[in-house]
């Protein structure tokens, strides 16, 4: 067997056998692109956002009421809903030592700076966390899985590099018509277009987890003593240098002062958080976040004494002195994505769902070829009439049970008991019952049928949340736009034109069915060359 | 493309078992050999260790036979262990 | 002048595709049997067309967003690219020329 062919062998079952875990990990991974957002909407308690956010009141406001509820904090935060983070949001953290310690939230009206209940929701940070934490096993054994999983993905990508022979010469091709080429012809799009990307995603991916995976190797540096590998630990994710407490009381400038003085001097820039440390401490420091125009840091941040509003340096870290750190916070950036703003954001979310259509026109490729070929020679495999109900089941089944991840959000009621553990409960109900679906209908009905169900049923899913939001909340997709709450508009808004694309498949699907059909009793031994 | 290799299950075991301790064997050899703080040097070979696996998985499957994939990943494993050995205890 | 540069990748794709026979057929019926030197010279200039759009995102952003961008604006390109061959090839003239004409609109006013 030469190299090509094992190789393609290799390409095939690598790209199958976790595939659906890595579509799972596609499509959950990008909304997380966009998990804040999300979030923001499974909180419908909170009030569209005028276009123009009242510093002068509102930031006097929240440093009250931090004064209120955090007396005891070493630390706290107050994001500002400039920039990319849609909350008008306080932080504290508490001591270790007092009766409520660790960190503590409160979401502020962003118009009057009242703070608001929100309901409990799982959000935007659940979807986005199942991408590699899976849900209802171990932590550790989910990272094994996805490492796993995005290990068979880099075999995939490097093997069908070398095999896609004509990747050049079909680089820019599309056969729309032939049923079979036009299905790889789709997969050979969404697979070598993107490939930067993949090979970034991946393999960061693979570094991120590099802690959990790959232990034995600072084992074989530092031995098996747990406490060197800790400080090992430690002293590469150096948290930002604190500066200790002088314990000593003290009165610190008003931090609207700091903000309005960052910008008088930086006229254009968007300050997203103001951080104090050690508030009301004679050494207490106030951090201001810049949103960054260049490189891949989440704000640019200045330190100034609290006291009389010195400059104070900036925080140094491990990376600053070390390529192989630094190179790892590179990848975890280009991982993360934070750093970038809604048109690259989008492009990553557009990138994240090429890889999900990747993997999914090559499954069903897969079984589209298979299910000819065994057509053709008049076999019956119920491996691939497993293959084929779960393609239907997973690759459109996932969307409906995100959707109606989203309708339990509103439905499930706002004073209910683990509300968020139940919000993901949902997603899984309606998961299994569409993973069923297909195999109970063969019996009666054709593929195709199948397919045109579950995607019907995913268009009427989507058009349907943002009436959704509007008999279930205040504030909706009219006053959104209105209001120029471009978050909460954007949501409704893709939802709708999710549901379309569906709606879209539902017509191709049965179009291409009635090409069969003709070209079957037209001409019964119709072939299809690869 | 029907044709798959031979010894399907071996040479799986090769790729995934194999590749796992190749690219940890590898890795070890690199962080002890690079001359830079121990620290640095763990890090780069971790991160290096998944392209080694990478390429451990591919030669599992493109060796002529599988008897020839377990002798070039043991004989890998074997020589980078002696060498992070000696690195280790010279 | 990034928007420029993605115009720039846009037409380069374009002449990246048209080098090869398959797609002229479609697009460019006329022209379908080209000179070998004639088609490296679609095919440099696409590749001409694509490092000029590379530079000018690395000048503007710095190398690693720049790059980011590229990459992500060169995969957009090319998809459309695929899609505009796949459904309309005979709108390939027409939408060479449109950009051509768009494209001097487009330099940053000095």
């Amino acid at each position: 067997m030469n190299f090509r062919h094992s190789m393609t062998w290799l390409h095939t079952w690598s790209g199958l056998l976790l595939g659906w875990l890595l579509y799972l990990m596609f499509v959950t991974g990008t909304t997380g692109y966009f998990d804040v957002e999300i979030t923001r909407w499974m909180q419908p308690e909170i009030p569209v956002q005028s276009e123009q956010f009242d510093t002068n009141t509102l930031i006097p406001k929240a440093e009250q009421r931090l004064r209120e509820v955090a007396p005891k904090a070493e630390e706290y935060f107050i994001e500002l809903p400039q920039g990319r983070y849609p909350y008008f949001m306080i932080w504290w953290h508490n001591p270790d030592t007092i009766d409520e310690a660790g960190w503590h939230s409160e979401i502020l009206d962003p118009n009057t700076g009242v703070p608001i209940t929100a309901r409990e929701t799982a959000g935007g940070e659940f979807l986005y966390r199942l991408h590699y934490v899976l849900h209802y096993i171990p932590k550790a054994l989910a990272y094994w899985l996805t490492s796993l999983a995005a290990m068979f993905m880099l075999v995939a990508l490097v093997t069908g590099v070398v095999i896609h022979r004509r990747i050049f010469k079909d680089f820019f091709t599309f056969r729309r018509t032939k049923k079979q080429t036009s299905w790889l012809d789709m997969h050979n799009l969404f697979g070598v277009l993107p490939i930067p990307f993949y090979l970034m995603i991946t393999y960061s991916g693979l570094i991120l987890l590099m802690f959990s995976t790959m232990l034995p190797i600072p084992a074989s540096t530092f031995g098996l003593n747990p406490e060197k590998f800790k400080q090992m630990y430690n002293t590469v994710f150096t948290e930002a240098a604190h500066r200790d407490a002088a314990g000593i009381a003290a009165d610190s400038i008003p931090l609207l002062d700091f903000y309005q003085r960052t910008q008088t001097e930086n006229k254009d820039a968007v300050i997203v958080h103001i951080a104090v440390e050690n508030p009301g401490d004679k050494h207490a420091l106030v951090e201001i976040g810049i949103q960054p125009k260049t490189g891949l840091d989440n704000a640019d941040t200045t330190r100034y004494q609290a006291t009389n509003g010195e400059a104070y340096p900036a925080a140094s870290h491990y990376s600053d002195g070390s390529a192989p750190m630094a190179f790892y916070e590179t990848m975890e950036k280009l991982h993360e994505g934070l750093f970038a703003g809604p048109l690259l954001r989008w492009l990553y979310f557009l990138s994240g769902l090429m890889g999900a259509a990747m993997v999914a026109t090559g499954t069903i490729f897969w079984a589209v070829k298979r299910r000819y070929a065994h057509d053709k020679a008049g076999i019956e495999s119920r491996g691939l009439r497993l293959v084929e109900g779960l393609n239907v089941g997973i690759v459109v089944g996932l969307p409906i049970a995100i959707a109606a991840y989203f309708f339990a959000n509103r439905l499930l009621p706002a004073a209910l008991e683990s509300r968020a553990e139940w919000e993901a409960h949902s997603l899984f109900l309606v998961w299994f019952i569409a993973l069923i679906h297909p195999f109970v209908r063969r019996a009666n009905a054709s593929l195709s049928s199948v397919w045109t169900e579950q995607l019907s049923v995913a268009a009427l899913i989507y058009a349907l949340i943002p009436l959704l939001n509007m008999m279930t909340s205040d504030y909706h997709l009219i006053k959104a736009l209105r209001h120029g709450d471009w978050v909460l508009a954007g949501f409704d808004l893709f939802m709708l034109l999710a549901a379309f694309c569906f709606a879209c498949a539902v017509y191709r699907v049965n179009k291409n069915n009635k090409i069969d059909e003709t070209a079957a009793t037209v001409n019964p031994t119709n072939e299809v060359r690869v | 493309m029907r044709r798959s290799p031979d010894s399907i299950a071996s040479r799986t075991a090769a790729a995934i078992v194999g590749g796992y301790i190749v690219a940890n064997t590898v890795a070890f050899a690199v962080a002890a050999a690079m001359p830079m703080s121990e620290a640095d040097a763990v890090l780069v070979a971790m991160q290096a260790s998944y392209l080694f696996y990478a390429f451990a998985v591919l030669w599992a499957f493109a060796a002529k036979t599988a008897r020839r994939a377990w002798t070039g990943l043991s004989g890998t494993a074997l020589v980078t262990l002696l060498i992070w050995a000696g690195l280790r205890l010279g | 002048m990034t928007a420029l540069a993605c115009l720039l990748s846009l037409l380069g794709c374009m002449a990246l595709s048209l080098s090869k026979k398959r797609h002229r057929k479609e697009a460019l019926p006329r022209y379908k049997n080209l000179s070998d030197s004639k088609v490296r010279c679609l095919l440099l200039s696409g590749f001409i067309c694509q490092l000029v759009f590379a530079a000018i995102l690395i000048e503007s952003k710095g190398v690693a967003l720049g790059l980011v961008y590229g990459f992500g604006w060169f995969s957009i390109a090319a998809f459309s690219q695929a899609l505009l061959l796949s459904f309309r090839p005979r709108w390939t003239p027409p939408a060479l020329v449109a950009l051509v004409i768009v494209a001097p609109l487009l330099l940053p006013a000095s």
